[in-house]
């Protein structure tokens, strides 16, 4: 950053997480988070780039684009990413997503083939609307893709030929520092453990047992 | 072709399936960190799509484990995160190449774009 960030470009980043993060409210949280977590390293490596003006925050923010078009392509992942999904076949798999995109296509469900039609074409016009109502209002979302009945046909899932490895967990944000751990203590030799009462107590045991032994003796030499 | 309308909802179709491979292809000739990558994809017009929805995009494939990724210090600002391509995407990549250049030819030539 050329410029120190002021207040005011600290809000509109802090606006825009926030509707990603209310938009998102339904997705796994894991999802949720790391969606947020993605998109603000982003924001901060951006900035980083920029002159470091409102405008620029604001050109970071609009080119990526609306929180409910991203929170959307994240909820039809959420979706796709079912296990149930991932246990069919391969050739089922594609026979569903040919079957459902040629759906789509031929309009045989309104409201399949309007969210398609929401999706492009139209995005500079809706880019100049949301300028002029403001920053990310509250409205009706956009229709989203997971509102169709089968939702198996996106993402990388289907495996060409050789099944992915099961996901690596994702490192959520910098690894966080390695744990420290004690070294072990090392045992105690055997017989540590005697403490001097102990040694003092033992000592008087014997003595006492001599004692008694050695007036046995003498009252028997003397009968 | 400029000028001439998109059909509705075509290029989201087209692009539902695609575009996670041409992610592959460009962390295929080294790494990228993610402003680069979707800065890269979001400036071609015809794939009409924001950054931010491609980071939904990226985590799938990572969890697919086509792409790794790695955090790397950076000599102006935050430490940025850069995507690599794994040995199963290359695989996936290959294949993919493959399908799409079958496809794509069968389309071409029916529709009368290619030469039969």
């Amino acid at each position: 950053m050329t410029m120190s960030s002021t207040p005011r470009q600290e809000r509109l980043v802090l606006d825009y997480l926030a509707s990603v993060a209310a938009a998102a409210a339904d997705l796994p949280p894991a999802r949720r988070d790391e969606l947020i977590a993605d998109l603000s390293e982003h924001i901060a490596v951006a900035r980083s780039q920029s002159a470091g003006t409102e405008a620029g925050v604001r050109q970071i923010l609009d080119r990526l684009g609306h929180p409910d078009e991203i929170v959307a392509e994240a909820r039809h992942d959420a979706i796709a990413a079912d296990p149930g999904g991932a246990a069919i076949g391969a050739d089922q798999r594609h026979a569903l997503i040919e079957a459902d995109q040629g759906h789509v296509l031929i309009g045989a469900d309104p409201g399949s083939a309007a969210a398609l039609r929401d999706t492009t074409g139209t995005e500079a016009h809706r880019r100049e609307a949301r300028r002029r109502e403001g920053p990310y209002p509250p409205g009706p979302r956009p229709p989203q893709f997971h509102a169709r009945p089968t939702p198996l046909h996106a993402g990388p899932t289907p495996p060409l030929h050789a099944r992915p490895q099961p996901p690596p967990s994702f490192p959520a944000w910098p690894a966080p520092p390695t744990q420290f751990h004690a070294p072990p203590v090392p045992a105690r030799p055997p017989g540590a453990g005697i403490s001097p009462v102990n040694v003092v107590i033992l000592v008087v045991l014997v003595a006492s047992c001599m004692l008694v032994l050695f007036l046995g003796a003498v009252a028997l030499t003397i009968a | 072709m400029s000028g001439m309308e998109s059909l509705p909802g075509l290029t989201a179709a087209l692009r539902r399936g695609t575009l996670e491979f041409c992610v592959l292809a460009i962390v295929e000739d080294g790494q990228c960190y993610g402003v680069e990558l979707v800065g890269r994809l979001a400036a071609e017009p015809a794939l009409a799509t924001s950054e931010g929805t491609l980071y939904p995009l990226l985590s799938r494939l990572r969890r697919a484990g086509w792409i790794a990724t790695t955090w790397q210090e950076s000599p102006v600002g935050p430490p940025r995160r850069y995507y690599q391509l794994t040995a199963s995407g290359k695989e996936a990549l290959a294949a993919f190449r493959w399908q799409w250049r079958e496809f794509s030819g069968a389309v071409g030539r029916i529709v009368g774009t290619e030469q039969a």
